[in-house]
């Protein structure tokens, strides 16, 4: 963690500080609703647990809920907020302001509804259609959503109503953050890095990766944090290429442990910082220490290119330069966004631009800045990722946790 | 691989199968799950209901029915809200998987699929303000694939599509139909190699009980003990815990009540349900209620152990292959009040990669949510409880895994029930 204030949006910030849960989500549910305002729709629809959240702060077994359609919010441009909460569950949310009315959910997929799910759908379709004429005084009919499957996107036609793809105005809602969402996501940050302690304490040669990841999600889980994203810890090898999943292979002296924490942690913040570690009872190789030098060297140049109103092209055109054999397996993305979980912008390196997207970095967002260096063939991979906050100055690290002096 | 569960009527063990979990490290000597009939088997399921259908093939992205289809994982989690990954399955013959860029070598190998490409996601955070082009060459894709395997046939299965999607792939002029039907449908009846892969999953899963409750004591906080199951899960290659279901005292009820930093006190019940996808992505789905000593449980505590363990006891006795939903339904167990009130959502449900098709609820609920059907032999439930009097202070929950045979049920989970609080 940076030590003393940030400043972010003209005033100081002290990123050691609770945030004011009331104030943070006041501020989430506002974005959202001017998002609405600002693309004249009348109402948005939201099924993913982690856009729910960030609309409402409601959670009900989350991850569960990312593959399961089982609860939904409607926020009306009104500003009223409508939770339609799994069966059971409405005690859950009594205590959250941001909330003016709980319903039970119409639970349409197939699993819940089985060959109902055509009756049920269009239950659903009608009582959000009778929400928004009655919020919106009639007439109103286009709606976002976030996900839409099929029987739900016919009953809502036959209902006359028009659904849009919400992701573009919520993702960029979502984009810019608040002061007390800094100081939650900096109180995910000192969740993880406890982790990543206690991992350190564990590494040794003869563990294998999957003993050695259960040490991160054991600390998540015991601070409070949420899930994990992805199993993203390979040693040896198993680092190049990367995305392989964490096995059982037993580490030995000096293998590199490449790792990406991906976690959802304390007030669902996301923590997504990478690290590689050596081994003991070996020396680093030349090669790992070069591969390491290549992918330090690369994230804090990139670091640096970040600044407020600066374009994607223009970040890209800037961006670090890895030497041409590591290009085939380097990391697509210079930087993606973060929130609760990865979102908007992703910002790619020159390389593959021609299939991207330009846009423009603001501040208050929240980057991670990537680095992958391996070739193809080689032995070992590095994966480096810092997250890192956007001010009027410049991209502020929000994690501290260290690099491996052994390969520097 | 395991053999098929014993028929010896009353004298049946009903632990049979679980007794015979398998090892799961690699041995020459030794009958062992076959993965690759494992997935032989998966894919000829999906095929058999894609056929049935007369469709053409089905484009797949919730990753649990990737993996169920193709044998393929990568990031499941994320790949859950972030459709990065899809797969197409043909009427016939092997699949194509559309992996995430970076991530083409984790399918090589896996005989199911027959040609790995890049995917073009059209998902807002990796296309911007190109959504539109990037969801018509998707839309352009499918078109293609179907032409080039569907022999003329142009109706497909699609697990999720969402509104820009659809119109395009419309437009490109497929048809298309609800693909969680066919997934679900295929995915419920499991062969003998899914079986011996949950009964080692559930093992972990039982370790992890077994840790929680050894550690169990007055001044531990709800997370610390939550956290023992999901570091077991981990350390044994299991993969994640889909909820946050661990809650002690007071906020045992009402249900739902996700962990916490609440400290145990004396005399607490402690219920869970572990939601655990362990090992080879099975769902291990088992709910317990400790009570935390010194000290003896109340009567209350005891009479709503005792309620839950007749529920369940008298729910799993009804299954039993070519026994109906609704037949299970009308003769479930009702709770007295004030505990049918607050009762759980349902009687039991399908589980296998996730909680799964088919859910039977209680016959208060059938007119408003229940749907029929058949128990199959193979198929696996996960059979539930909740007892708490609204308004009330504590409530416990239970749930057991059993597997559906010719002749009733074969219990899958193996962790005993309190003694004290049966005493």
């Amino acid at each position: 963690m940076s030590k003393g204030s940030i400043e972010l949006h003209g005033s100081a910030l002290d990123p050691a500080a609770p945030a004011d849960a009331v104030a943070l989500r006041a501020y989430r549910r506002n974005r959202v609703r001017e998002a609405l305002v600002a693309h004249d729709l009348a109402a948005i629809v939201l099924f993913n647990p982690v856009n729910i959240r960030y609309a409402c702060d409601a959670r009900n077994m989350q991850v569960y809920g990312l593959h399961n359609p089982c609860r939904y919010v409607c926020l009306t441009a009104d500003g009223h907020v409508t939770l339609f909460e799994f069966r059971n569950c409405e005690h859950l949310s009594r205590h959250l302001e941001t909330i003016d009315e709980v319903r039970p959910a119409k639970a349409w997929y197939h699993m819940a509804a089985g060959p109902r799910g055509e009756e049920a759908a269009g239950a659903f379709a009608r009582e959000i259609a009778a929400l928004v004429r009655e919020r919106s005084g009639g007439g109103a009919t286009r709606i976002a959503f976030d996900r839409l499957d099929l029987a739900g996107a016919a009953a809502l036609a036959a209902e006359g109503l028009t659904a849009v793809d919400g992701l573009p105005l919520l993702d960029f809602a979502r984009a810019v953050k608040s002061p007390d969402e800094i100081q939650a996501m900096c109180d995910a940050i000192r969740g993880c890095e406890e982790g990543l302690r206690r991992m350190r304490a564990a590494h040794r040669p003869g563990i294998t990766e999957q003993a050695l990841w259960s040490v991160l999600c054991h600390a998540n889980a015991e601070l409070g944090g949420e899930w994990m994203e992805t199993r993203l810890l390979s040693a040896g090898q198993r680092t190049n290429p990367w995305y392989n999943e964490c096995g059982d292979y037993v580490i030995q002296p000096g293998d590199l442990v490449s790792f990406d924490t991906d976690l959802v942690g304390r007030h669902g913040y996301s923590v997504d910082i990478s690290r590689s570690w050596l081994t003991e009872g070996a020396a680093a190789t030349d090669e790992q220490r070069r591969l390491y030098a290549l992918a330090h060297a690369q994230i804090h140049h990139n670091i640096d290119v970040l600044k407020p109103g600066r374009t994607f092209r223009e970040i890209a055109d800037a961006a670090y330069r890895l030497p041409e054999r590591f290009v085939p397996r380097m990391n697509r993305a210079i930087a993606h966004g973060i929130g609760l979980c990865n979102e908007y912008p992703l910002v790619v390196n020159k390389e593959y631009f021609a299939g991207a997207y330009d846009g423009v970095l603001a501040e208050g967002m929240v980057l991670c800045v990537e680095s992958y260096v391996g070739e193809p063939g080689g032995r070992d991979g590095i994966k480096l990722e810092e997250q890192v906050l956007i001010t009027e100055r410049g991209a502020v690290k929000l994690s501290s946790s260290p690099f491996e002096d052994a390969l520097l | 691989m395991t053999e098929g569960p014993d028929s010896t009527g009353a004298q049946r063990d009903v632990h049979a199968l679980a007794r015979r979990s398998p090892s799961v490290t690699l041995a020459e000597h030794e009958r062992q799950p076959d993965m690759k009939r494992l997935r032989a088997y998966r894919l000829a399921r999906v095929q058999a209901e894609l056929r049935k259908h007369d469709y053409a093939g089905g484009f797949f992205c919730d990753p649990l029915n990737v993996r169920y289809a193709t044998g393929t994982r990568n990031m499941s989690v994320w790949t859950s809200h972030v459709p990065a990954r899809y797969c197409f399955v043909p009427a016939q013959g092997k699949t194509i998987l559309f992996e995430f860029r970076s991530s083409q070598h984790l399918a090589n190998g896996i005989e199911t699929v027959g040609e790995c490409r890049p995917f073009i996601g059209w998902y807002y955070m990796t296309t911007g303000v190109r959504q539109a082009e990037k969801a018509k060459a998707f839309a352009e894709t499918v078109a293609a694939v179907v032409r080039e395997h569907g022999g003329g046939n142009r109706r497909v299965a699609f697990d999720r599509l969402d509104p820009l999607g659809l119109d395009l792939v419309r437009a490109a002029g497929i048809e298309v139909f609800e693909g969680e039907e066919v997934m679900q449908h295929a995915r419920c009846v499991k062969s003998e190699d899914e079986i011996a892969g949950m009964t080692h999953s559930l093992a972990v899963c039982d370790a992890g009980i077994a840790r929680m409750r050894e550690a169990l004591r007055p001044g531990l906080r709800e997370n610390e003990l939550w956290a023992l199951l999901h570091e077991t899960n981990i350390r044994h290659g299991g993969e994640c815990i889909e909820t946050r279901l661990f809650a002690s005292g007071g906020r045992t009820n009402p249900w739902f009540q996700e962990c916490s930093d609440r400290v145990i006190r004396p005399g607490d019940l402690v219920a869970f349900d572990t939601d655990m996808i362990g090992p080879m992505g099975f769902c291990c789905d088992i709910s317990r209620t400790f009570h935390t000593g010194p000290g003896k449980p109340t009567a209350e505590q005891r009479q709503m152990y005792a309620l839950g363990v007749e529920q369940i006891t008298h729910n799993l006795g009804l299954i039993k292959a070519g026994v109906g939903f609704r037949e299970i339904s009308e003769k479930s167990f009702v709770l007295p009040e004030p505990y049918h009130a607050s009762r759980y959502a349902n009687v039991m449900h399908g589980v296998g990669l996730a909680d799964e098709w088919p859910v039977i609820v209680h016959r208060s609920d059938w007119e408003m949510r229940g749907y029929d059907g058949v128990l199959e032999e193979g198929m696996v439930f996960s059979v539930e409880s909740y007892v708490g009097a609204p308004g009330g202070s504590e409530g416990i929950k239970l749930e057991e895994c059993a597997l559906v045979t010719r002749d009733g049920y074969q219990l899958l989970s193996t962790f005993p029930y309190e003694e004290r609080l049966l005493g």
